[in-house]
Parts: structure tokens; C-alpha cells; sequence
């Protein structure tokens, strides 16, 4: 074939022509096909949205994926389809997307905070530790400071919750650190620290949230049980007085407070105390000792490992208590110690065989432990 | 691009404008043409218009792909679980329409588009009607849309084919261009559709030319590239499936993709017996029932949507799905199992549409569920499952649609990573050999035999032995003359000689030949004492190597009667001769018949 470069040319143009119609033509395609896909993401997205907010987590799902598939790519989607399938207890498939969207944003704060609260739940400490840590120092678009506070503060309760006091202290010291001056949130993390056993750290928390705010009561209380573990049981009654007087129906507290009370009411190694007084917290100490003991011998008969013991201890007693006097006391130190030992070993025995006491008994527990502390 | 020689800028020298020529006249001189028409030497038009196919094909996927998932909202709607009644009623009414056109107006869109292109190729000279392009675009559209578990690559492979064929008429381009344009058509219809050149480019090479064409590979290669341009230009660069971070766990792991490859590979038997059984039976039934087959699929394949959604359409999301671990083992397994049989069903029935699709999917959730049961079992030496999930598509592509090269660079080319070849060429290997071991000829040259095709197997081709030089060559029994004796002396060293014709080593190392009639000639007419080399002419003989091809060594004998195989280290080595005899027996030789 020999074509006519004239009918050739021709047809070129005719064929661009048409290339550039088509290419029209496509144009308006494709613009109304994603206008209507973008419709229907929407769409099914904003059902999705409902059906989560009323926690139907299953309806939620599909509502989610059917919006994926008119907008495959979007973030907020898929991070709401995470949601919704962590909310529906399908983990592995939330893990998935999630670990996809990771891929795509490792530095998005949200979902390293759900990888991470994945991992702790899988007990994947050392991972979750790590998504902790990203969506703390990651990328979050509202109130990045608060949401990052947040994350830690999650982050904290859920070592607290899983027993590792001692990552929790660190994280909450990193946190104590950068805290802004609000008294809740001071009280906050005095709270955790409380949780976490750092009773000094705690009470300083309390304190500055107290500079902040005098009457809040959560922080006086806090401040009052910080101080009462901390066995200085002066300053914790003063905290626990202020705290009462701010909610009188605070029965903790009230409990806390009476057995502070007693502490130092019962206490004969308080400072300053006369001779005569000292003797007369032994005498006391001890009749209350000796009819723990009557009580508890009573409920547990002989026979049981428990009670031999209890027996034995309880003819002690009845024994000492038969020549013992405030006069014999002040005279005789041997006794005096004796004494003391004998209401420390009663309190100690009958917590362990007749329940944790309460009232004067609990204060004698605690004296006799501080002592033991400190003999120590 | 040439300028015309009385374009009066060529005349003057100088790039100047020409006040008096119109926009028109310039734009023509600058595309080539001249006043009289288009002078643009035809390798070049032809380049051109590989792009312009590109283009037109890109454009047209694009358009099919629209045309089908809006054709599936409308008919399924929108919701990821579409209501039963649709879903029961939609891919059997679709059945029915596409039937109907299929057997009143586009007889040739049956089929998958694979070997219809090659048909076009190799048997009606690049021809492809258009009614075949619009044909192929409607009715796959319907089927695919309505929910049949067909997809849309080999329909656009062959929409790609058609509208270069189209093209290449209207240009009335000679007839060898013609014949190579509908791959070229192909390989840009089937880029646009992947949204992966490499992958098309080969596909092409591997399943419908056979070989690597240097005269073809240029175009193919510039229309694959524009189509898939226009196609992320108008879908956007992502690609079909969200792809998985690789990461191999642990080398024993290699072990779990020997298994994947075990696996696929008998699933691939399975799918390609299901589809050549069924689609006997089925064309064996009477010819009227063709107009109820494809909803009587339709059908079927709605009650599995019933309980299976996914399987139903090209099932990209699923694939997707599967690759993100969104599926547990025993749906991805069951996934798995239904896809096969709604593919088989769709296919056999005569339906148009593609079965690439079908395969990733298939080849997805099969890597998914052994990807998933490794992990359970073997927690620490497992990767994730996506992995497997994508390995198995390679997988599936290799043992069903037998093009290996292919299925490793198509993997290759979605993930971007590199590092996965291992598995992929584990997993692809094993698959492809287990499917070559059980089933002797490929899915393409069974369709095409059942069509009464005798398409070339481009499998066979490539495994043909290639004959070589050393086949066919034979030691030397006359020792050369040398281009500085004399024409005296040359009679004397044959004298003893039977043949006629004489190799002679020039003094420049070069080979030429000589009669014995033209050396007695020349002594009788006094010029004995001459050297042979002076009274040569200075046409010299091709030389040829022992390693070099028959093929190659046939196109260089031309009036020679020998020619001299000699070494390449050494060209005045000579190793043997070779003659069309010599070549024609070895062909014999090595013919099974």
C-alpha cells in the first residue's frame, strides 16, 4: 500500500482532533465518577459515625470500609475503621489497619497511641512502651500539648495497671516535670504517684497543687494519705483536718483520719511525752492488745497451726497483763519492752489470722510497724 | 523528522519567519509535512503513533474501568454488602443482556481478549474490527459490573489491540506495520489496566509476540508508558492494591513459599481443568442455550455472593483486604475456593472477560491462607501475611497463565521491592513447573484449540532447542588455500580434491572462496605464477561461530556454497564448514517428525 501523504496528514489531524475530544470527554468522566465517589464516602462515613457514637461498633465497620472503597486512601477513614473495629474487639484486623496507617504516618499521634494500647494489651510491653512514646512526642493535630499529656498519662495508668511501678515513676517524673500550673493536674499526678508508691514525689505534687489552690480537697487528701504513708502521721492529720473540713462526707478520708488520730493518740514513742504518759499509752495500748487477742482466740479455736499460736500468745498476755501497772511500767524498762513487743506481736498475729483491724487495733498495727522500721 | 526540500526555510538556510505563511503552513513544515502531505519516513509515524495508541488506549481503560464500577453502583449499589435480591438477580440479568449482544452484534468479544489479539496477530494480519473494541467495552463493563468474577485487564489488552489496529488503517500503514501494531495496542491497553508497564511490556513480549522483537520493542515500550501516564494522570499513581511493607522473617521462612509455590500450583491445575472441561461441555450444549449460559453463571455466582460477596466482580478491594490481614484463614481458604468456581463458571460460559483478575485474587488468598496457618503454627519463622498473599498472585499468574518472566516482574513492579524476589521466584518456579508437569499445554493454546485457532504456543516456542552452528557444521576435508600462493600451487593442493569449491585465507585474515574452474581458467589463460588473492574479487564470505544460531547462519549464506566457522578468539581458526545442506539437515535432524 502506497498511501497519499495527503490523506495521511489527514488523518493525523483527524486523529489528533479526536485525541483531544477523548481527552475532554474522560476529563468530564473521571471529574463526575470521584464527585460521586466522594459522595458516597461521605455518606457511608457519616453513618459510620453515628453508628460509633451510639457504640454500634459492627455497624460501624461496615458503614467505615463501605466509605473506603470510595476514598481508599483516606486517614481519618481508616483511623476511624481502626476505632470502630478495636471497639468490636476485632483486634488482629484494628492491628492491621492500624499498623498500615503507620506505615503511611509513623509520626501520627493517634494511631501510635492505638498500636500502643494494642501492645499492652497483647502484654507486648516493650512495643507499646515504643508507640507510647511516638504518639507522646508525635504528631497531633488539636491541642498537640494536651493530647500528648494525655497519651503519657494513658500510658502511665496502663503500667500502673500491669504493676510496673517502677516504668510509671519514670514517666511520671518526665511528666511532672513539664506539668503546667494547674492544681487538677498536679493533683493528678499526685495521684498517680500515690498509685505508684513514690509517696514523697506524691506529696510534693500535692503541694504544689495546694500553692495553687489551698482549699482543693483532693489535694489536701491526697497530700494527707501521701503524708500518712510516709508515716509522718502529724503532718498527714493536719492535711486530713483540712480535707474534711473542705468535704465533711469524704468517709475516707474521715477513716484515714481517725486512724491517724488514734496513731498519735496510742503512740508511746511520741516525742515529748512524760514518763507518766508513755506508761499510760503501754497500759492502754495493751488492754486494747489483750481484748484483740480474747476475740480473736475466741473466733479461731485450738486445733488449726493458726490458733496454737494464738493460744500461746493470748496465755502471754493474760499472764503479763495480770501484774501490769503504770507504776511497774515506769519502773521496770524490761517490762515496759516486754510489753510493747507483746502488743506488737498480738496486732501482728490477730491481722494475720482475724482479719486487718481497724480503729485503735490498725493504729496499734501501725505504730508497731513504724517501730520495727525503724529498730530496723 | 525531515523538512520538506522546498520549504522555503531549508532554501534560505535561516529559521526565520515567513511573514506571508499562514499558522497552518508552519505548523505543517514543523510536523514534517509538506504542502503536498505528510513526509514523515513511516519508522518514525510509527513511533508517533505508538504513542498516540498509548494514549487512546489509556483514555479507553480509563473509561472502562469507570464504565464497570459505575455500572456496578448502579445495578449493586453502593453498600459493601448489596441486598440479596440484587445480588441474586444482577449478575443473571447482566448474564442475559451480554449474552444477547454477544451473539447478535459482537460475535468476537467471547473470550478473554488474549487470543483473540493474537489471532489478530499472527492470523488476519493486524486486523481488528473496531465493532470489536466497542463490543468488548460494553459487554465486559455489564459482565464485570453485574458482578461476574471477571476482570478487566485482557479485555483491555485487546480494546488496546483493536484501537491500534483501527489507527493503523486509518494511516494506511503498510502491511508488516499493521501486523505489529496490535501488540503494541495490547501492551498499552494492558499497562493502563495494571497500572504497571514492565509488567504489560513482558506480558506482551512473553504471551503474544514470543520473541524480542528490536524492530517492536521500542513501541511497545512508549505506548505502555503513555497509557499508564494517562491513566495515573486521570486515576491517580496509586496502585491497585495498597501493598505491605516486605520483610523476610527468618531464611527458613523460604520453605513457607516452596509450600505457597506447592499449593498454587495445584490450585492452578485445578482452575485451568475446571475452565477447559466446562467450557467443552458447555459450547458442546445446543446453540441457543449460548443465549442463557452466562446468566445461568450469573446465577450461580449470585448465590455464592449471597454468602460470599467478594468473589463477585474483579475483586480488587478483597485482594486488598486480604494483603492487610483483614481476613482469618478459613475465609481467606474459602474465598479462595468459590473464586475458583465462580471464575470457572463465568469464563466457561462464554461471558467476555478477563481472567487476570480472577487469578491475582485467587493467587491472594491462597498465599493469605498459607501465610496465615504458617503463622499460626510457626509464629517466629513468619512474615507477615500480606506477603504471602502478594507472592501468591506471582504464584497463581505463573502456574495459570503460565507466563513466569511475567509473574516475577509483575511483583516485582506493585511491591517496589526488591528484596522479595527470592520468594517470588521460589514460590513462582515451583507453581509453573508443577502446572507444566501435569497439564502439557497452557490455558491460551487450550482456548485457542477449542476456538479452532491455531495460534503459535509461545511456550513451546520458547522451549523449542535453538540449533547452533556446531549442530550443522562439518570438519574440514580441504584444507584452505592460502591468499599468497600462486594459482599453480592452489591446483596443485587440490588436485587430489572431490569438490568444487575451495575456502581461501586471505592475507588480511578475511575468507574468501574460489572455484576450482576459475583457478584452471585463470592458469590457462597465462596468469599461473599470479597470486590466488591478486585475481580475487573483493566480495569477502561471511564468517560464522560454532556457538552463533542456524537461524542467524542461514540469513548470511547467500550465493556462497560454504561458509567458514571459525573461532572467535581466532578468525583465521577454522573450525569447520558450514553449507545449506549442512543447515538443512540439521533442521531435519532435529524436527520430531
Amino acid at each position: 500500500m502506497n498511501p497519499n501523504p495527503a490523506s495521511r496528514e489527514r488523518s493525523l489531524f483527524f486523529i489528533f482532533l479526536g485525541l483531544v475530544l477523548f481527552f475532554a470527554l474522560t476529563g468530564l468522566v473521571v471529574r463526575s465518577y470521584h464527585a460521586k465517589q466522594g459522595a458516597l464516602a461521605q455518606e457511608w462515613f457519616a453513618q459510620g459515625e453515628t453508628a460509633l457514637n451510639a457504640r454500634s461498633f459492627e455497624p460501624a465497620v461496615q458503614y467505615y470500609q463501605t466509605a473506603l472503597l470510595y476514598s481508599r486512601d483516606n486517614t481519618a477513614y481508616e483511623l476511624r475503621l481502626a476505632q470502630a473495629l478495636l471497639g468490636a474487639s476485632r483486634f488482629r484486623e484494628a492491628k492491621a489497619y492500624l499498623e498500615t496507617l503507620w506505615e503511611r504516618e509513623p509520626a501520627n499521634g493517634i494511631v501510635n497511641l492505638e498500636l500502643g494500647r494494642l501492645a499492652l494489651r497483647e502484654h507486648d510491653y516493650s512495643s507499646g512502651s515504643n508507640y507510647f512514646h511516638n504518639a507522646i512526642y508525635g504528631v497531633w493535630e488539636t491541642d498537640p500539648e494536651g493530647r500528648r499529656r494525655e497519651a503519657r498519662l494513658e500510658l502511665i495508668q496502663l503500667l500502673l495497671d500491669h504493676g510496673a511501678n517502677e516504668e510509671a515513676q519514670g514517666e511520671l517524673i518526665a511528666l511532672a516535670a513539664n506539668l503546667p500550673n494547674d492544681a487538677a493536674l498536679h493533683t493528678q499526678v499526685g495521684a498517680l504517684f500515690l498509685n505508684a508508691d513514690a509517696y514523697n514525689r506524691a506529696l510534693q505534687e500535692f503541694r504544689r497543687a495546694l500553692q495553687i489552690n489551698r482549699s482543693l480537697e483532693p489535694a489536701l487528701a491526697g497530700a494527707g494519705e501521701a503524708a500518712f504513708q510516709m508515716e509522718d502521721y502529724t503532718q498527714a492529720r493536719q492535711y486530713l483536718q483540712a480535707a474534711i473540713r473542705e468535704n465533711p462526707a469524704n468517709s475516707k478520708v474521715a477513716e484515714m483520719l481517725e486512724t491517724t488520730s488514734l496513731v498519735l493518740e496510742l503512740d508511746p514513742s511520741a516525742r515529748r511525752l512524760s514518763a507518766r504518759e508513755r506508761a499510760n499509752r503501754i497500759l492502754r495500748g495493751f488492754g486494747l492488745a489483750a481484748k484483740r487477742i480474747d476475740d480473736c482466740a475466741a473466733t479461731h479455736p485450738s486445733g488449726s497451726l493458726g490458733t496454737e499460736s494464738l493460744t500461746e500468745l493470748h496465755s502471754r498476755v493474760q499472764q503479763l497483763k495480770a501484774g501490769l501497772r503504770v507504776e511497774t511500767i515506769r519502773r521496770d524498762s524490761d517490762l515496759e519492752t516486754k510489753a510493747i513487743d507483746l502488743i506488737d506481736q498480738v496486732e501482728e498475729a490477730t491481722a494475720q489470722f482475724c482479719g486487718q483491724p481497724t480503729g485503735s487495733d490498725l493504729a496499734l498495727l501501725l505504730i508497731g510497724r513504724r517501730r520495727e522500721r525503724n529498730d530496723r | 523528522m525531515s523538512i520538506g526540500m522546498d520549504s522555503p526555510q531549508f532554501n534560505e538556510g535561516l529559521e526565520l519567519p515567513v511573514p506571508n505563511r499562514s499558522f497552518w503552513t508552519r505548523l505543517k513544515s514543523r510536523i514534517g509535512a509538506t504542502p503536498s502531505g505528510l513526509t514523515m519516513p513511516e519508522n518514525q509515524l510509527f513511533l508517533l503513533l505508538a504513542v498516540i495508541i498509548g494514549i487512546f488506549s489509556g483514555l479507553t481503560v480509563v473509561c472502562f474501568r469507570i464504565a464497570f464500577e459505575w455500572i456496578h453502583l448502579l445495578l449493586l449499589g453502593s453498600a459493601l454488602k448489596p441486598p440479596p435480591a440484587r445480588v441474586l438477580a444482577v449478575p443473571a440479568l447482566a448474564g442475559l443482556v451480554v449474552a444477547f449482544l454477544v451473539r447478535r452484534f459482537f460475535p468476537l468479544v467471547r473470550g478473554s481478549g488474549v487470543n483473540q489479539t493474537k489471532a489478530a496477530l499472527y492470523i488476519y494480519d493486524g486486523y481488528i474490527p473496531f465493532q470489536t473494541v466497542i463490543g468488548k467495552f460494553l459487554t465486559c463493563a455489564l459482565a464485570i459490573g453485574g458482578g461476574h468474577s471477571l476482570g478487566p485487564e485482557d479485555p483491555s489488552l485487546q480494546m488496546g489491540a483493536g484501537l491500534a489496529s483501527a489507527l493503523g488503517r486509518q494511516l494506511r500503514l503498510s502491511r508488516d506495520k499493521i501486523r505489529l501494531i496490535a501488540p503494541i495496542g495490547a501492551a498499552a491497553g494492558l499497562a493502563a489496566a495494571f497500572n504497571s508497564p514492565i509488567a504489560a511490556v513482558l506480558y506482551v513480549i512473553e504471551e503474544v509476540i514470543g520473541t524480542w522483537s528490536a524492530g517492536v520493542l521500542g513501541a511497545i515500550v512508549l505506548s505502555a508508558v503513555s497509557s499508564v501516564v494517562v491513566a495515573r494522570w486521570f486515576l491517580g499513581g496509586e496502585p491497585l492494591f495498597r501493598i505491605p511493607t516486605y520483610q523476610l522473617a527468618h531464611p527458613a521462612e523460604l520453605i513457607g513459599y516452596a509450600v505457597l509455590g506447592l499449593i498454587g500450583g495445584l490450585a492452578s491445575l485445578l482452575l485451568v481443568k475446571l475452565v477447559a472441561s466446562s467450557r467443552t461441555r458447555l459450547r458442546s450444549l445446543p446453540g441457543w442455550t449460548q443465549y442463557f449460559q452466562p446468566a445461568a453463571a450469573g446465577l450461580l455466582i449470585g448465590v455464592i455472593g449471597l454468602w460470599l460477596p467478594q468473589v463477585m466482580g474483579a475483586g480488587y478491594e478483597s485482594i486488598d483486604q486480604a494483603m492487610h490481614g483483614q481476613y482469618d484463614w478459613q475465609l481467606l481458604a474459602l474465598l479462595g475456593v468459590f473464586k475458583i468456581l465462580a471464575t470457572g463458571l463465568s469464563f466457561a460460559s462464554g461471558t467476555p472477560g478477563g481472567l487476570f483478575a480472577p487469578t491475582l485474587f485467587i493467587g491472594a488468598m491462597i498465599g493469605g491462607t498459607v501465610g496465615a496457618w504458617e503463622g499460626h503454627f510457626f509464629p517466629a519463622l513468619t512474615g507477615s501475611v500480606g506477603m504471602y498473599a502478594l507472592v501468591g498472585m506471582g504464584t497463581l499468574f505463573a502456574g495459570f497463565l503460565r507466563a513466569p518472566m511475567t509473574s516475577v516482574f509483575m511483583i516485582l513492579e506493585v511491591s517496589g521491592s526488591y528484596s522479595i524476589v527470592l520468594p517470588v521466584m521460589i514460590s513462582n518456579t515451583l507453581a509453573y513447573l508443577i502446572s507444566r508437569h501435569y497439564q502439557k499445554v497452557p490455558l491460551m493454546d487450550l482456548l485457542s484449540r477449542q476456538d479452532g485457532l491455531g495460534l503459535p504456543s509461545m511456550e513451546e516456542l520458547r522451549e523449542k532447542p535453538v540449533l547452533r552452528v556446531e549442530d550443522a557444521m562439518r570438519p574440514v576435508s580441504d584444507p584452505p588455500l592460502s591468499g599468497g600462493d600462486s594459482i599453480t600451487d592452489c591446483l596443485k593442493q587440490i588436485e587430489n580434491s572431490p569438490s568444487d569449491f575451495f575456502l581461501v585465507m586471505r592475507g588480511d585474515g578475511t575468507w574468501s572462496g574460489i572455484t576450482r574452474k576459475a583457478l584452471e581458467r585463470w592458469e590457462s589463460d597465462g596468469n599461473g605464477a599470479l597470486q590466488v588473492e591478486s585475481l580475487l574479487s573483493s566480495v569477502r564470505l561471511e564468517r560464522v561461530h560454532p556457538d552463533e544460531s542456524l537461524d542467524a547462519a542461514l540469513r548470511q549464506i547467500t550465493d556462497s556454497p560454504l561458509l567458514p566457522v571459525v573461532a572467535r578468539t581466532d578468525p583465521a581458526r577454522l573450525h569447520g564448514v558450514l553449507s545449506l545442506a549442512d543447515i538443512l539437515a540439521a533442521y531435519k535432524k532435529s524436527s520430531p517428525l
